[in-house]
Formats: structure tokens, sequence, C-alpha cells
């Protein structure tokens, strides 16, 4: 057997898809939408968070509702038998459409941190390539090996955000929060709108990494989704308390990337000081983490919805339409911020609740079950036995020409 | 015009690994798909160098939504 054949068909436990789901969630959320969602309810944003919780988990029920009619296959695959076949791949060229923006949006949210924080003379093309580049190589070498490194980010990603939250104590002032509810509670709940679209609908892609999840590990996987879900809606609440008992919400709201700047006031007795740099690492580490999942995804559906062997010959093309996307799809901050904390959340809702929902609810009135394997076919093994059998047949004629030279013409 | 010639010679590159590797009589459509997607990609960047305007997607989606979306970004942004 080659030593490919296992990256299509890799598996995963139940625990590593909880920590994908929380990397996503944390992903390019933990640093951006902390400033949406304070622009919005100002002081009261934790409480939108916190009211955003439930949602986490809502959402994944549908998902899991959907896994349990069909546990190994994934979304372009059931939406084919539930929809039929073309209604199905339409849907699912849908999904092809939206996580190939999402990965230009992805891409393009880390080139311009890096562009406006770290690297401000490299051009912006440059930062895409090279971070396409780390994608690819993600993305090809399959899901198990994303996982793993997941399992180490989500490590270092807690204790990095553990020690700047306890470096912030001595900076954190209960006044911030004042005056509490000052709209009553309308507030809060329109501070929840941008949270719904960015990131809990962008949790559909996990529909594609169910069917890696192990088998035997498959009834822990609820368990594991709501502890994930819980642990991302206590980080991101902690953040933003954190963003606002520190910073204030003026300065908060401002900030394009405020995680950023409130890691900047970390000053302890002069001698912890400057260590925004590590929110930069791990911020990094978990924009990467989003994005391998992206177009791991993307080129998962795709070659599912072609009907082709292997995902990964259509990674480095993909990459090739995702680096100019990402540099052409905001024009400037202000359409970023239309586009981003208006548009997409309908966008983001549309695909990740209500196409699913639809899509589950067909499958109840129609009883679509399946329990069909849905993985791709082992290429690879084929191509070795039929390798195999061409030089056996080859080997097979020789020596029978062999043999007909040696044995003596009948007399 | 340096930059044209370099993506060009990259795509062209990545097309040849794709054919390589893909020559098989079972992998055929998937170097069919991929070298139809390499194409794609390669025309868009070649469109973003030579600045011919492309239409941008975010566009399409707001264009698509904004019966949805306009009415509660007010909402929002009304003051109680």
């Amino acid at each position: 057997m080659s030593k490919y054949a296992g990256i299509n068909n890799a598996e995963i436990t139940s625990g590593q898809a909880a920590k994908l789901l929380f990397l996503f969630a944390l992903g390019s959320a933990a640093l951006i939408l902390p400033t949406a969602v304070t622009s919005i309810a100002r002081q009261d944003g934790w409480i939108s968070m916190l009211l955003a919780g439930p949602f986490n988990y809502f959402i994944l029920i549908i998902y899991l509702a959907l896994a349990e009619r069909f546990p190994n296959l994934s979304l372009a695959q059931y939406s084919e038998k539930v929809l039929g076949v073309w209604g199905g791949k339409l849907l699912t060229l849908l999904y092809i459409f939206f996580f190939l923006l999402l990965s230009a949006l992805v891409l393009r949210n880390i080139s311009d941190f890096l562009n406006l924080s770290v690297l401000p003379l490299t051009p912006e093309w440059f930062i895409d390539v090279t971070f396409m580049i780390v994608i690819i190589y993600g993305v090809l070498l399959g899901i198990e090996t994303i996982a793993r490194t997941g399992e180490i980010l989500f490590g270092w990603g807690m204790f990095v955000i553990v020690i700047v939250l306890f470096s912030l104590f001595n900076q954190f002032d209960l006044h911030n929060f004042e005056p509490f509810l000052f709209n009553g509670w309308q507030q809060p709940i329109k501070g929840m709108y941008p949270i719904l679209g960015f990131p809990i609908a962008e949790f559909v892609f996990i529909t594609a990494i169910f069917p890696l999840v192990k088998k035997q590990d498959r009834k822990k996987l609820r368990r594991s989704l709501k502890l994930s879900a819980g642990a991302i809606t206590f980080v991101s609440t902690l953040i933003t308390v954190f963003l606002v008992g520190v910073m204030g919400v003026s300065e908060a709201s401002r900030s394009p990337f405020a995680v950023y700047d409130m890691a900047k006031n970390i000053n302890i007795e002069e001698i912890l000081v400057r260590v925004e740099i590590l929110v930069a690492m791990v911020w990094i580490g978990t924009v990467f983490m989003k994005l391998v999942l992206c177009v791991y995804v993307l080129a998962v559906l795709t070659a599912q919805m072609l009907k082709l062997s292997t995902y990964r010959p259509l990674v480095v093309p993909y990459s090739f339409i995702i680096v100019p996307l990402a540099l052409m799809v905001y024009r400037n901050a202000a359409h970023t911020q239309v586009f981003a904390m208006g548009v997409w959340t309908i966008y983001s809702l549309f695909h990740g609740f209500f196409l699913p929902l639809v899509v589950l609810v067909i499958a109840v009135i129609r009883g679509k079950k399946d329990t069909s394997d849905g993985s791709f076919p082992p290429v690879r093994e084929n191509e070795d036995t039929e390798l195999k059998e061409q030089n056996s047949s080859k080997n097979g004629s020789d020596k029978a020409d062999n043999q007909s030279d040696k044995e003596p013409a009948p007399a | 015009m340096l930059a044209c010639i370099v993506v060009f010679l990259l795509a062209t590159a990545t097309g040849t690994v794709i054919w390589v590797r893909n020559s098989n009589r079972l992998r055929f459509r998937e170097r069919g798909w991929s070298l139809f997607i390499l194409i794609i990609g390669t025309a868009f960047i070649m469109a973003q160098i030579l600045r011919i305007p492309v239409s941008n997607p975010a566009d399409w989606i707001a264009a698509i939504f904004s019966p949805v979306y306009k009415p509660i970004i007010k909402w929002i942004e009304k003051e109680v």
C-alpha cells in the first residue's frame, strides 16, 4: 500500500473533533468579534456573548441530527440522497462557493492583521501566498495531521489566553461596565447579531468532519461537542469582559484588533511587558486551523460532488483562486465593516442554519436514512494492484515466451 | 508584465505536476477538474495583475441578501 493511502480516509477521535471546533470558533473571531460586539452592545457586550452561547450548541444539534441519519456521509453526499442528485449538487455548489469565500475572508483577516501590526512594509499578496503554502501542505497531509496539530495548538492557545488574562488583572476596572444594561436588554440582543454568523453559523464545516470520527468514538461526540460549545462561550465571554474592563468601551470598539491592543497594556512591574506578540502567535495558529479546515472542507466537498477518488489534486488549484479572491474581497476598512458585520451574518446563517434545517426537515418527512459508507475509494491501493496485475501479466507473457522458446519444436 | 510571466510559469508547473501525478487512467476525472480549477484561478490572477475589472463576489452576496440584512442593520443602528 502506498504511504498516501490513508490520507483520504483518515480518522479522528471525538475529542479531536471538539478541539477543532473550538479552534475554528476561536480562529478569527477571538480577535475581531469582541470589537464588533462592543460597538453594538457597548459595555454589555459580554452579555451578548453569553446570550449567544446556547446557539453554539443549538446549531450543532441540527448537524448531529443529520449525522445520526447519515452517519458515514458528509453534507455533499446526503444532500444528494435527500434532494435528489441535481438538487444535491446544486446545494453542494452553494456550499463550495461559501467555503471559497470564507477561506478568502479568513486569509484576508490574517494578512490585514499582519500588515497592520507586525509586517507593515510587506506587500499583502506576499503574506497571503506564504500563508497559503503552509495551508496547502496541511490540507495535503489530511485530517489526522490537522487534528493532531489542533491538539497542540489547543494547549498552547489556552495557556497563552490564561497567561494574558491573568497579567491584565491589575488593570481591570469594574467602573468600565457602568451603566449596566443602560438600554435594557435590547442592546445585548442586538449585539448577538454578528456572533450568530461569525462564527456560529460557520460551524457547518463540521458536517464534513463527522463521518471521519472513529465509529467506536461517536457515542462521545455529542458530549465532546457540548463541552466545546461551552468552552467557546466561556472563553469568548471572558475575553470580552477583560476587553471592556481593561480598555473601556470607546477604545475597545474603535480598535480593529482589540484583543491584540489589550495585550499591549500588560505591564507587571516593568518586568513583563510587550507580550502582545504571544497573542499574535496564538491567533496566527488558530487562524491557520480555521483556514486549513475551510480549504480541506472545500476540497472534500468538491471531490464528493464530482465523484472524484481523492480531494488532493484540487487543493493547489483552489489556492490559485483563494489568494486573488482574498486580495479583492474587501475594498477598504468601511467595506470590511459593512460586509463582515452586516451581510456576512445573513449569508452565513443561510448556509449554516437555514439550508441544513431544510435538508433535515425533508429527510424527516421523506424518512430518509442511510448508513452506507461515503469514504473515498482506496485509489492508491487499486493503482498498486492494477500495476501488480499489469506486471504479473507482463511477466506471465514473458515467461510464456521464454517457455515457448525453450520448448522443443514438435516433430 | 513580469508578474504575469511568473504566474503563468507557476501555473504551468503546477499543471504539469497535476498532469503527471494523475496520469493513471483511474485519475483522468481528477486531472480534468483540477486543471479546470487551475485555469480559472490563473485567469483570475492574470486579470488582477493586468487590472482587468473583475466583479467582486462580496457585492453579489450583498445585492442578493440586501432585502434581509438592511432592515436588520437599520434596527441595530436605531438608538433607543
